[in-house]
């Protein structure tokens, strides 16, 4: 009962800073400024915003646009997801695979994935394979780092007592490793999910014909300071949206090792 | 004479920086069946050690343990050991931390559920089924922590100061409780204390253990009917005698 109240005042006081937000905007770019010369205010993004929905900006509504990026985001998302666990489990399991692939990780982790957009051009081309290529880059190594994180992190005494009650070693990966390492799995793939976001719209910058990344450079070229403003919009709503849906997932999943205020 | 588990001549060594580290001096212990068996010693003397060789989670420098007549080598069913961590599987329901081992043995679903609700009622966790570790009092997980071992019917049971964290109120009523449940279940029992009154109340047998290396220094038959009651003159009695013999812990 307390909790309720207490998320209904955070909400509030959250709705109230964008309101503030909102109106520190309209009076920047009032008519007359300098920067009212350049920006939109808030009500002309929005009625852009409204009239996208039904509108075509260049081939497709902002609807076609947004699911176009996400359906790169998905692809690129799960192929990074699923070799990222696969590889990190096994990193963290077993010694020989960690020094054979670990030096080469640490390699190539820090590079940051719009590095390798020209490869991903020369290699896959200007379509979507070298889109679903930026965005594998994006998660793949987050997502790897903190699953190997995990499943080295597995409490030994937790694997002595599975023995003691007759777990084989072959079991005490699926029954031990893998469970213990569901939390660093999902701070893995939350980070993963908002840096594939962030990189599809930088690979759609590049080239491509649709996509919300694409509406922003189209925008720019054209000097649509409205269509800029409701894509970047739309990139900061969606990629709130994707966040807030990992962590409902991540919370179901993971009540085991959260505190309960019961 | 009925012994499961004997263990004869066992030594152990760490080797260190500063040359070999004895814990364990020379020590053999063996436990007729459904006896309680208390390890009691000052603290730091290398008990938890001797259990951890006991269970084969350490390997021994010397000597050799028998179950049933069986040499043991490695950690396995056969022994069932509860931490003094409790060591519950956090992701698993006291349900799901119950049935592990039944599970991981192959005992089929509807039969290893029938036995663990059996040993979970008998631990007083009935309605917690569902509940995560984290949910649970201290007194409680250490509950799961011993329908566990129960469920997996192991020949022996290892006891690591079971309620080594647990408040003073607590740790008597599980006493007590652990008491009920040998009572109704009874099974052989090796349970290690540094606490003379948990010693005493649930022993069939004491050894004083002395310092580091560990050795043991004697033998008590507690021969008071149960339960027992830590005020009675004999009690109090094997208590002050028991104290006055024990190494000061270093």
């Amino acid at each position: 009962m307390k909790k309720k109240k207490l998320n209904i005042t955070r909400a509030a006081v959250g709705a109230l800073a964008i309101l503030c937000f909102l109106c520190l905007w309209f009076w920047a770019t009032r008519e007359g400024t300098p920067l009212g010369r350049l920006m939109p205010n808030p009500a002309q993004v929005f009625l852009r915003l409204v009239e996208t929905t039904h509108t075509k900006v260049g081939p497709l509504t902002i609807w076609g646009h947004m699911l176009n990026s996400l359906r790169r985001v998905l692809v690129g998302f799960c192929i990074a997801s699923g070799s990222g666990i696969l590889l990190g489990l096994a990193m963290g399991w077993n010694r020989t695979i960690e020094a054979l692939l670990r030096p080469i990780f640490e390699l190539l982790r820090p590079i940051p994935p719009l590095a390798w957009i020209s490869l991903a051009i020369v290699w896959f081309g200007l379509g979507e394979g070298g889109k679903y290529f930026i965005i594998f880059v994006s998660g793949f190594s987050n997502v790897t780092i903190n699953v190997y994180t995990g499943a080295k992190a597995v409490d030994p005494e937790l694997i002595g007592a599975a023995k003691m009650l007759g777990c084989s070693d072959r079991r005490i990966f699926t029954s031990i490793v893998i469970p213990s390492s569901v939390p660093y799995i999902f701070t893995g793939l939350q980070i993963a999910i908002s840096s594939s976001w962030a990189a599809v719209v930088a690979a759609e910058m590049v080239r491509s014909t649709n996509g919300i990344g694409w509406m922003i450079t189209a925008g720019q070229g054209i000097g649509d300071m409205e269509q800029i403003m409701v894509g970047i919009i739309v990139i900061g709503v969606v990629g709130f949206l994707l966040s807030t849906f990992m962590r409902g997932v991540e919370s179901k999943l993971c009540a085991w090792s959260r505190v309960q205020d019961s | 004479m009925n012994k499961v588990i004997q263990c004869e001549h066992i030594s152990k060594t760490f080797p260190s920086a500063n040359g070999d580290f004895q814990v364990i001096g020379d020590i053999s212990i063996e436990a007729e069946r459904n006896e309680i068996l208390v390890l009691f010693g000052p603290g730091q003397c290398g008990k938890t050690t001797l259990l951890k060789v006991i269970a084969g989670l350490e390997p021994a420098t010397s000597g050799s343990i028998r179950i049933n007549g069986k040499e043991k080598t490695k950690p396995g069913p056969e022994c069932g050991l509860v931490y003094q961590t409790t060591a519950l599987f956090p992701w698993l329901t006291t349900m799901g931390n119950v049935e592990y081992g039944p599970k991981v043995r192959g005992v089929r679903k509807k039969e290893r559920r029938e036995r663990a609700q059996r040993y979970i009622d008998l631990v007083g966790l009935k309605g917690f089924e569902r509940s995560f570790p984290i949910q649970l009092s201290g007194g409680m997980r250490q509950r799961v922590g011993i329908a566990r071992v129960y469920c997996n019917e192991p020949e022996v049971m290892l006891m690591d100061e079971p309620f080594g964290h647990l408040d003073a109120q607590t740790r008597y009523l599980m006493q007590q409780e652990l008491e009920r449940i040998w009572e109704a279940e009874k099974r052989t029992i090796i349970f290690v204390t540094n606490n003379i009154e948990e010693a005493l109340y649930l022993a069939d047998r004491v050894l004083v253990m002395t310092n580091c290396p560990a050795a043991i220094k004697r033998e008590f038959k507690i021969g008071l009917p149960r339960p027992r009651d830590y005020t009675d003159p004999e009690f109090l009695r094997l208590r002050q005698e028991i104290t006055s013999i024990v190494d000061p812990a270093e």
